[in-house]
């Protein structure tokens, strides 16, 4: 094998561990629309729709 | 809620179509969570544009009856409104009962007490209503931080429910509120007589966790006291319904 072949077989390794990464990443998980205040929200929504106003707490 | 609830496609369509969701960090926004008397997580608060509240869901549910609560709610049904229309009409001690609960939550401590005690007075003293009011309104003080009161009122359903499960919740919340007191000691023995009163509890794992933290053999934990608080008030509010 001469060192052409060598750099070569080097780079298609480099690729396909890029490629085997860029596999693993996470794909986003579609979530429930919200806005962070009760007057955002009552600008965007046209109807007289209930506000749910969730109180959570990340610890 | 953020991985189970509005992850779930049937709260994603409902959020989307019929109400309008709006999330607030409670530990950033204190002042607002404290206006709002929220006491555990997550709490949501259904309200009109005009600001006016329809009812609350406090604590966790799934996504199948979040949404048909929400929408009873937005029909008036089991609301606290619609369940004082219900009480004006005829007495009924489950009713009573759940009124007191949404006063409980909502932080009318005074009515609160009296819907409790309504549902005491009007029936049997020592059945599971009872009970579940008497339970109800023992946490009251603990709530107001008022530890000592809240204790003689675990310990008095303590001789009162003998043999009951009432009795085992209302041992474990007295040494829950003794380490909140901070007698390190006094939670530890306390805490151990459970374990040995009831080896089989669904709780022995977590107070084996405290009594290793009151005695120094592991690291805290990084959940704070707080979050326990909720999480403890909220399973003993499944198990009382």
């Amino acid at each position: 094998m001469n060192k052409l072949t060598l750099m070569l077989m080097s780079v298609m390794l480099l690729v396909s561990t890029a490629l085997a990464v860029s596999d693993s990443v996470e794909v986003a998980v579609p979530s429930a629309p919200y806005y962070n205040s009760v007057d955002e929200a009552k600008i965007a929504i046209t109807d007289d729709r209930y506000i749910l106003v969730e109180f959570y707490a990340d610890w | 809620m953020d991985t189970v609830v509005f992850t779930d496609p049937k709260v994603i369509e409902f959020l989307t179509n019929e109400m309008a969701l709006v999330k607030i960090d409670a530990v950033a926004d204190s002042l607002k969570a404290k206006e709002s008397h929220i006491s555990g997580y997550p709490t949501i608060i259904m309200i009109e544009q005009n600001g006016d509240e329809v009812d609350r869901v406090v604590g966790y549910l799934e996504p199948d009856s979040l949404i048909q609560k929400l929408r009873d709610y937005a029909n008036g049904i089991g609301t606290l409104d619609d369940l004082l229309g219900k009480m004006a009409k005829k007495f009924d001690r489950k009713i009573a009962f759940e009124i007191g609960d949404k006063y409980k939550y909502r932080g009318g401590q005074e009515k609160a007490r009296s819907w409790f005690q309504s549902v005491i007075d009007s029936g049997d003293p020592t059945d599971s209503l009872s009970g579940e009011s008497r339970m109800a309104l023992a946490s009251i003080p603990y709530r107001d931080k008022n530890y000592d009161k809240a204790i003689k009122a675990y310990e008095k359903i303590m001789k009162d429910f003998q043999d009951t499960d009432f009795e085992e919740q209302s041992e474990l919340w007295c040494a829950y509120i003794i380490k909140k007191k901070g007698d390190t000691t006094a939670a530890i023995v306390a805490f151990e007589e459970f374990v040995e009163h009831y080896p089989k509890s669904e709780e022995i794992e977590w107070i084996q966790g405290q009594i290793s933290k009151l005695k120094g053999e592991e690291p805290k934990e990084e959940q704070s006291e707080e979050t326990k608080e909720d999480s403890e008030e909220e399973s003993k509010g499944e198990d009382e319904g």
